[in-house]
């Protein structure tokens, strides 16, 4: 790799690299990322190197790597160009047999092709997958073509044309106005406009600027960050190098968690590649802009997202946010005026610079344009990620693209916006996706977690469970946070214990509001949105809880037994022998008993019961009630009371 | 310009907090994290305040006030704010006895019951009272918890000295990490673990004698509540008064506020109230005071020892014998040592009665490792002399620091403060030893070197400045030929590895960087006072236009060098005071000093004059009691040049006189022309003409409980050239045998009591018997870890306590500098007959050899 003097050279060496790739008959697409490898891609990868090399196909039939292509429910999947077929969930032993059929014969392996979960069709090109269909992905697609360790992939997609044109025919704040003009907004959660940010810290006079990239992703369940650097780690970095030179910065850090291995490795050896290629370092691409990029890997607090404890982690310190002003882009890491955006963010500006506002707000709302990535995990079909344009409806989402609600059951609520975001019910689902109405509606955009629950999910232990992740996270540095996140967790302890009282709800909520009002940072202030929306929307659930003790999604174990009819019971002994306490006694053909004073709630009577005689079910309120009281009756007689 | 509180206008001048603004207007904004010293933290949420144009609620103490600004202190919403946020506070705090219902009249009925372990409630707090968040709940109004209580369980901390650590009453305001951090550079503790589980603590939760702790005890002043305190005063009750006083230890000068309670000292604090020394004190003058007084070896009357008895006899007595004896002795027969502890009103006496009335020049201070006579070289230099004189913006504001020779936060804390603040602005910190430092840790460049090797790289440095000197200021500076030449041509020193050190050239390069520059050079550099290093020390600070600071000095040592040098005299080194009774020569002395017993010939009349029972006094034909620093009042001047008359803490004992009354009674019986004085501010009056600067005191006004201050006058900038003479040109250290002594000097005594001696805590601290070695050279001497250790030389031996560790080169033993403080470890002897300087100016160190001790 030769230093990259000019612009043109950058174009000559694009040509030559599409020039020197001969179009190959077939290439195999291994989907690699985190989640691939973790369900085996790296397996499918080495069985195809070792087939293609025995039957000597290497020269004919091409085989790239590349990060994650979003559909984690079909993992680990491959892509044949250039058809497209789309195989999924493989196995090693299924290798042989698609290169014979259809590598070598052009054959579609039925079993091996998409279909959907709903009306069991059959798909075979990728691009026709409803999954895709309905997506638009601007930042995601290039993960299908190139391998993240490849600068040369990403210079033959055009990469750092962008740069090229950012560097040599705008000047800094034409950058900027563009930026603004795209009504790009931070893809990281808040939503502040990306233009006005880069604009105040472009104005802002000191000595030294930086800028950072913040891939601290720690919302459980959201991964558009890792898959963005570990499938296009060139595009993000790309993205801060326009931005340093739009802002004036000399350095930057990408701050990543160390929980993302291959994220970090994949974004190390972007570095390396950009500066060997003259695209980091003195004189970028000849001009007069210097720049370099260092990783800074996170030390494992959810915390550290937050932008200020984010850099006082860069600078070595413990990952303590602090009160703004003065806001970063005045006084950020060392004191000195830092522009911070997320993975996401930084990802899109190349977009823009090279195709120009015009056409990125070609989609959107009126106040944010462009795409979002969300992981749409949960009670659904169609897991994974999924890139859509701003202001699609959830209803779009979680039906068209996700395929609806899993085993048939209903749609519940989706949270949105990981532990700071809100819970919304059925009647949001036609609510168009942006910052502003999710805002409304007691939610947040977040960073683009997007979790779907069915009607088998209790909504108060929902709360909780996010409620206790932000109190196990909050950094213990202000009060309302540390302290009051922990007594709300308290309360809703006691409501999923059943010992929820008159005139908690009001505790409970007066106490969210405080939280809210008076914590130091974002995490703090945004903590009890699950509360506050699933108080909102769901409240006959927490009164359930509270006034009848129950719960009626018989999920709070202290609220529910397992209870077998008698009238369905066939006798068969599965369940009696998969009870680990034996609380469960009967003879054959005879109906079975539980004791409710052995058993503990474990479930694993009610999952042997066999699907045909379904004799055991969760009961709760006064239905939990009558059993207890008769079972309490003939215990009585029993011991003759 | 104007901010509008709740409609009320009040006007400010500069950059402030809004909080700030506000307390200085008497608006109460309720706090606990901010302290007017520290960062602003914002953790406690208690000021939140709403600023009309700003979204939601502020911190006030994290708010710069602008003009025209108005603020919401009081609404319905901001009240229940704060005091949900104060119960919530609560929920983790023992708080039956805040929001009890009797808690008024148990205050009167209750009694003393903070000998248990567990706080419980406020009554069994040490800090009942002086809590600050039992002011904030009386203040809003708070009468009780809606939220169920967390007693957090943690153990009581109390495996370190000096202080408990009960962090089930910590609030987590963080203004302990805060000032270990921002101010003291120590970060001995921190933040540890989240969410509900955050507490402070050590790292890996060691203790803090393990963890950097400096013992400072800024952490405990700084703690609103009960959760750090010192372990002494856990079950004192309140002291009757406060007396300002000037700490007597070391030459730093801090002030201390004296609690005392029926002519006892209970403890002190620092009266950081007075700006010039907020958390620079140690521990020290925080937590040693009262060993000083209420030490159970103070000498309890006067004593005569004539034919082989001992008799305890009054004052007038005592000094009538004394008199006697001395009508029979002439001249240079007779010999003084002082103590720079003593005030400038003694030393006044103590030396005219030398010269006036004995005629005598055996005159000497036992100062640690003669310090005290290299600030002498300085100031007798006239028209030489450096303007030793320097005020905190110094070092505050300098660019480039070099901390050379020395601990410099153990030995004088409070110059490390001010470094420290200069670093956290950016300075660039250089650091020159023979031992790793914690300071090192803040360094740039810490260089590492052997005394032996400090003179050559000082060369080293006027070399390189030579080189970028015009030649005017060469020829005036340096004055000959041959001399400029050799520093041209002097290389950097080769170390024992046979490298060239790079490091020496790199950190001078970053010392000129940029100015202003300061150099504060510890006993490690100046203790040999050997002119080779004076000169060129001197020579480097005035050609590179840095502030020269010396340290590592006791309470009045600069006092006491400015006194001689008005006075005219010169002193003679605690040796040649040695060498001159062993000669015979001396044959009656007045010690008033911390001399270490004689080990060989003693003088023929010994009179020993000190506040505490020592070696010493075995030898002594008279022992006279006398009075403490903190009995009466006195003059000290400090390392800086500020002059600091400080009243009596308490009163002296009836049989306790000061010292000066012994010159001013003996001089009364032997000379019929000598002045009579009554008190110290009679020995003031007649100093006048001496120190003018005394005429800024008397203007103050008499206080008998406050400090009062000048500083010294400012001495003239040097003028004339200097020339470096053959000997200060030339230095070579030698030593025979293989082993390499390094002298750790301390400054953890007071007279001659090492506060070590009767503070169990502080031996925990800093023992002064450990000998430190490298575990590999003590692996080949054959010692372990906490084994007796005896040294032995041609003539001497000392018996010391292994300690192990890494830091120290090898080949080498560390031994603290002792005079007769700690019994049976007296290093001061032994130590000079370890070395020997030669009238060529170089220095020879002894073999020793090393046996394991039983």
């Amino acid at each position: 790799m030769k230093p990259l003097r000019s612009p043109q050279e950058l174009s000559a060496w694009q040509a030559e690299i599409v020039a020197s790739r001969p179009p190959k008959s077939k290439t195999v697409v291994v989907s690699s990322g985190t989640c691939g490898q973790a369900s085996g891609s790296l397996d499918i990868l080495q069985a195809f190197r070792e087939e293609l090399r025995s039957r000597q196909l290497e020269s004919k039939i091409g085989l790239r790597v590349t990060g994650c292509h979003g559909c984690c429910e079909m993992e680990p999947n491959i892509i044949i160009e250039p058809e497209r077929i789309f195989y999924k969930n493989l196995k090693p032993k299924d290798v042989p047999q698609i290169i014979e059929e259809t590598l070598l014969a052009g054959k579609i392996i039925p079993s091996l092709v998409y279909h959907d979960p709903n009306t069991r069709q059959a798909y075979s090109p990728q691009p026709a997958i409803p999954f895709y269909t309905r997506q638009l992905r601007w930042l995601t697609e290039a993960n299908f073509y190139l391998d993240p360790t490849s600068l040369e992939d990403y210079i033959a997609l055009g990469g750092y044309q962008a740069l090229a044109k950012a560097l040599f025919s705008f000047q800094p704040e034409e950058v900027i106005q563009e930026i603004a003009a795209a009504k790009l907004r931070g893809r990281g959660g808040a939503g502040f406009p990306t233009g006005q940010k880069w604009k105040i810290c472009r104005e802002a006079r000191a000595k030294h600027k930086f800028i950072i990239c913040n891939a601290d992703e720690g919302d459980p369940g959201a991964y558009m960050d890792r898959s963005l650097l570990e499938g296009n780690p060139h595009s993000v970095i790309e993205g801060m190098i326009i931005g340093a030179y739009a802002i004036g910065a000399t350095e930057g850090f990408i701050y990543v968690r160390m929980e993302y291995p291959l994220a970090v490795k994949h974004v190390t050896l972007a570095l390396e590649q950009a500066r060997q290629a003259n695209l980091l370092g003195s004189s970028i691409l000849g001009s007069s802009f210097s720049f370099d990029i260092h990783v800074v890997q996170g030390a494992g607090a959810f915390v550290s997202g937050e932008e200020t404890s984010l850099m006082a982690s860069i600078e070595g310190r413990r990952a303590f946010p602090r009160q703004r002003p003065p806001f970063p882009a005045q006084s950020g890491l060392w004191g000195y005026p830092t522009n911070i955006n997320n993975v996401e963010t930084w990802a899109n500006v190349p977009l823009i610079i090279k195709n120009g506002a015009p056409w990125f707000s070609q989609v959107g709302t009126e106040q944010s344009k462009g795409t979002k990535i969300f992981s749409l995990v949960g009670k659904i079909n169609n897991t994974g990620l999924v890139e859509v344009p701003i202001g699609i409806t959830l209803r779009e989402i979680i039906y068209e693209i996700g395929g609806g609600i899993k085993d048939g059951r209903s749609f519940k609520a989706v949270q949105t916006g990981g532990p700071s975001g809100g819970c919304l019910p059925a009647s949001m689902l036609d609510l168009p996706v942006d910052y502003d109405t999710l805002t409304k509606a007691g939610s947040i955009m977040g960073s683009g977690g997007m979790i779907v629950m069915d009607e088998a999910t209790c909504m108060v232990d929902v709360a909780r469970y996010f409620l206790n992740f932000t109190q196990e996270e909050s950094c213990g540095k202000c009060v309302p946070c540390r302290i009051g996140t922990r007594q709300m967790v308290e309360i809703l302890n006691r409501i999923v214990a059943g010992k929820g009282e008159e005139g908690d709800l009001e505790k409970l909520a007066n106490l969210a509001q405080t939280v809210k009002s008076a914590s130091l940072c974002g995490l703090g202030q945004t903590a009890p949105n699950p509360v506050l929306t699933t108080l909102r929307y769901f409240r006959d659930e927490y009164e359930a809880h509270i006034k009848e003790k129950s719960c009626p999604a018989l999920v709070c174990k202290d609220l529910i037994i397992y209870y077998i009819d008698p009238e369905k019971c066939v006798g068969c002994l599965l369940c009696l022998k998969s009870c680990p306490t034996g609380a469960i006694s009967g003879e054959r053909k005879k109906p079975h008993h539980i004791n409710q004073q052995l058993c503990i709630k474990c479930g694993a009577c009610l999952e042997k019961c066999p699907r045909k005689v379904q004799a055991i079910s969760k009961l709760t309120g006064r239905k939990r009630d009558e059993i207890l009281a008769a079972e309490e009756k003939s215990h009585h007689s029993r011991i003759g009371l | 310009m104007i901010i509008r509180f709740d409609g009320r206008e009040v006007t400010f001048e500069g950059s402030k907090s809004i909080l700030e603004v506000a307390r200085e207007n008497g608006i109460y904004i309720p706090s606990l994290c901010d302290h007017p010293l520290l960062t602003p933290f914002s953790g406690c949420r208690l000021c939140l305040v709403e600023v009309k144009g700003r979204r939601g609620y502020v911190p006030a103490c994290s708010l710069q006030a602008e003009d025209g600004l108005e603020v919401t202190v009081n609404s319905p919403v901001l009240e229940e704010i704060r005091r949900q946020t104060l119960e919530l506070i609560l929920s983790e705090h023992p708080n039956a006895c805040l929001v009890c219902s009797e808690k008024e009249r148990c205050e009167e009925h209750k009694a003393t019951i903070r000998k248990v372990g567990e706080v419980t409630g406020c009554v069994f707090c040490p800090k009942n009272n002086h809590c600050e968040l039992q002011e904030v709940v009386r203040r809003l109004g708070v009468e009780r918890v809606r939220f169920p209580s967390t007693y957090r369980g943690f153990e009581l901390e109390r495996r370190d000295p000096f202080f408990d650590r009960n962090y089930n009453l910590c609030i987590l305001c963080g203004r302990c990490v805060r000032v270990c951090q921002e101010v003291r550079g120590a970060t001995a503790i921190a933040f540890v673990f989240r969410g509900s589980q955050t507490v402070i603590g050590t790292p890996f939760n060691q203790p803090l004698l393990d963890s950097g702790c400096q013992f400072c005890g800024a952490c405990v002043d700084v703690c609103p509540v009960g959760a750090l305190t010192e372990r002494a005063l856990r079950v004192e009750v309140a002291p009757e008064k406060e007396v300002t006083t000037v700490c007597p230890f070391c030459s730093q000068g801090c002030q201390l506020r004296v609690k005392v309670r029926e002519s006892r000292i209970l403890g002190a604090e620092p009266a950081t109230e007075q700006s010039s020394n907020p958390f620079k004190t140690c521990v020290r003058g925080r937590f040693l005071l009262r060993e000083v007084v209420n030490e159970a070896k103070r000498l309890p009357r006067p004593f005569i020892r004539a034919d082989g008895e001992l008799r305890e006899v009054s004052w007038p007595e005592a000094l009538d014998f004394v008199a006697a004896k001395l009508s029979g002795y002439k001249g240079e027969e007779m010999g003084l040592v002082l103590s720079p502890h003593l005030p400038l009103e003694d030393i006044y006496l103590l030396s005219r009665l030398a010269n006036e009335v004995l005629a005598s020049s055996q005159l000497a201070f036992t100062s640690v490792g003669e310090s005290l006579s290299f600030l002498e070289n300085f100031a007798q230099s006239g028209d030489l002399a450096l303007n030793l004189n320097y005020r905190p913006e110094d070092i505050t504001q300098a660019k480039s620091i070099l901390v050379g020779g020395g601990d410099l936060a153990a030995l004088q804390p409070g110059l490390w403060v001010e470094v420290h603040q200069a670093l956290r602005q950016g300075a660039k910190l250089v650091t020159l030893d023979s031992l790793a430092r914690p300071s090192d840790r803040h360094a740039t460049l810490a260089l590492k070197a052997l005394p032996e090797e400090f003179p050559a790289i000082l060369e080293r440095w006027l070399s390189l400045l030579s080189e970028n000197l015009d030649e005017e200021t060469k020829a005036r500076w340096l004055a000959s030929e041959e001399r400029r030449h050799s520093l041209l041509s002097h290389q950097p020193p080769i170390q024992e590895s046979g490298h060239l050190n790079p490091e020496v050239d790199e950190a001078w390069s970053l010392l000129m960087a940029a100015k202003p520059v300061v150099f504060l050079v510890g006993p490690g550099l100046t203790m040999n006072s050997s002119p080779a290093i004076l000169s060129r020390l001197w020579h480097l600070a005035v050609l590179a236009g840095a502030k020269l600071i010396p340290f590592g000095f006791e309470s009045n040592a600069r006092g006491a060098g400015e006194m001689l040098r008005r006075l005219g005299l010169r002193t003679k080194t605690v040796e040649q005071i040695q060498e001159e009774v062993e000669k015979g020569h001396l044959k009656a002395l007045l010690c008033f000093g911390s001399l270490p017993a004689f080990s060989g010939k003693t003088p023929e009349f010994l009179v020993v004059a000190d506040p505490y029972q020592n070696e010493l006094l075995s030898q002594a034909q008279v022992g006279l009691p006398v009075a403490t620093a903190l009995e009466r009042p006195g003059i000290y001047v400090s390392n800086s040049g500020l002059m600091q008359q400080f009243p009596a803490a308490i009163a002296a004992a009836a049989e306790r006189g000061p010292d000066w009354q012994v010159a001013a009674e003996l001089g009364r019986r032997l000379s019929p022309t000598w002045p009579l004085f009554a008190n110290e501010a009679e020995i003031r009056q007649a100093m006048l003409s001496l120190f003018p600067e005394i005429k800024a005191l008397l203007v103050q006004g008499d206080s008998p409980s406050e400090v009062k201050q000048t500083y010294l006058s400012e001495l003239r900038p040097p003028a004339k050239a200097v020339v470096f003479s053959e000997k200060e040109t030339t230095i070579s250290f030698k030593r025979r045998g293989p082993l390499r002594i390094l002298i750790e000097p301390n400054l953890d005594y007071y007279r001659s009591l090492h506060l070590a001696a009767t503070s169990r805590d502080l031996r925990l601290l800093r023992h002064p018997q450990k000998v430190i070695i490298h575990p590999e050279e003590a692996a080949r001497l054959g010692l372990r870890e906490e084994e007796m250790v005896i040294l032995k030389n041609a003539g001497n031996s000392l018996t010391g306590i292994v300690k192990l560790s890494r830091q120290v080169p090898l080949g080498t033993l560390v031994i603290n500098f002792t005079f007769n403080g700690f019994p049976g470890f007296s290093s001061a002897p032994f130590l000079a007959s370890c070395f020997s300087g030669r009238a060529d100016g170089s220095v020879v160190q002894e073999a020793i050899t090393v046996e394991r001790g039983s």
